[in-house]
């Protein structure tokens, strides 16, 4: 869809009936220091929870990595999302940051969560 | 207690006329040792036109986007640097800052610490917000020890996240809360 020198944006559909699942895009890339940012979307929440999320991640570090040739990627999750996190670190990506009450949501504050992943652990888990 | 906002020991945060600025930001912006402490992307010369331009814009958002203030010295009126609150989520009571000195000289005097502590008192006690970022390339050692003074935390590290003359340095996120900050620091 959009597609500049910093973004790259795809939507996800089911290969089975094309149905439109949600979005994938890699941002923020800074091209002299190889990074990105992650962020994925699974609109409906029927959708979540079946193992679209884990391939679609895999698609897009596939392409960050090997394509666009990236050195690392990072990934913001708020602290409440459980799925997010365990989807980010099932996939290798390290906990490096923690925005202490950076998110203020139901009358309480969270924590935001920067993730990172280099593209060198990537490469090793992808051998093991 | 009626606190000064803008006047430190050393230094006071203040408005510039566009000359006044465009002059002090193209002179500074030509040192690449500051420009690479400054920000992760690529250094660039600008022209004046070009500068002026850009504070221009600042200007514009000076007070709704952005909280802007040039850094003088209160023993000479010396305009030594810049300040700014900037990225301000304000359904999160969150915002970042982003600071520089121009002047070599002025460096490791305690010019940047001061200014960092008026900033806080100023997101703090005026705007309300509750945290406030800062990133630092982990070599940055006058930045990391000016962010501790004025009371930030090291919340982590991007890892590796800048390269430079073929080395990988990482990013340090910095953060303080408005609740650890009046307990240890007012």
């Amino acid at each position: 869809m959009e597609e500049s020198k910093n973004i790259f944006y795809f939507t996800v559909r089911t290969r089975e009936e094309d149905r439109l699942l949600g979005f994938a895009v890699i941002r923020w890339i800074e091209w002299v220091h190889g990074t990105g940012w992650i962020h994925l979307g699974i609109g409906e929440p029927k959708n979540w929870r079946k193992g679209f999320g884990t391939e679609v991640l895999d698609l897009v570090l596939e392409y960050a990595f090997n394509e666009l040739n990236l050195f690392r990627l990072g990934a913001e999750i708020a602290e409440y999302n459980q799925g997010a996190k365990r989807l980010f670190e099932k996939a290798g990506f390290i906990e490096e940051v923690r925005r202490r009450q950076a998110l203020s949501r139901d009358g309480r504050r969270w924590d935001l969560l920067l993730y990172g992943l280099l593209c060198q652990e990537w490469e090793r888990r992808n051998a093991a | 207690m009626q606190r000064d906002l803008f006047h430190g020991e050393l230094v006071y945060l203040a408005a510039e006329e566009l000359d006044v600025l465009s002059d002090a930001l193209s002179r500074w912006s030509r040192n690449s040792e500051y420009l690479r402490m400054l920000t992760s992307t690529p250094g660039v010369l600008w022209s004046d036109k070009k500068i002026e331009e850009f504070i221009e814009k600042i200007f514009d958002e000076n007070g709704k986007d952005c909280y802007f203030f040039s850094i003088r010295l209160r023993e000479n009126d010396r305009l030594i640097g810049f300040s700014c609150l900037m990225d301000i989520e304000a359904n999160h009571a969150e915002a970042s800052i982003r600071i520089g000195i121009g002047e070599p000289d002025s460096w490791g005097k305690g010019y940047g610490t001061e200014a960092l502590r008026l900033l806080l008192v100023y997101a703090f006690y005026e705007l309300d917000l509750q945290r406030v970022n800062l990133v630092v390339v982990a070599g940055n050692n006058r930045a990391k020890q000016a962010c501790f003074k004025a009371g930030f935390k090291l919340e982590g590290r991007m890892r590796l996240a800048v390269l430079r003359e073929g080395q990988r340095q990482d990013i340090l996120a910095m953060g303080v809360l408005r609740e650890e900050w009046s307990k240890d620091m007012v």
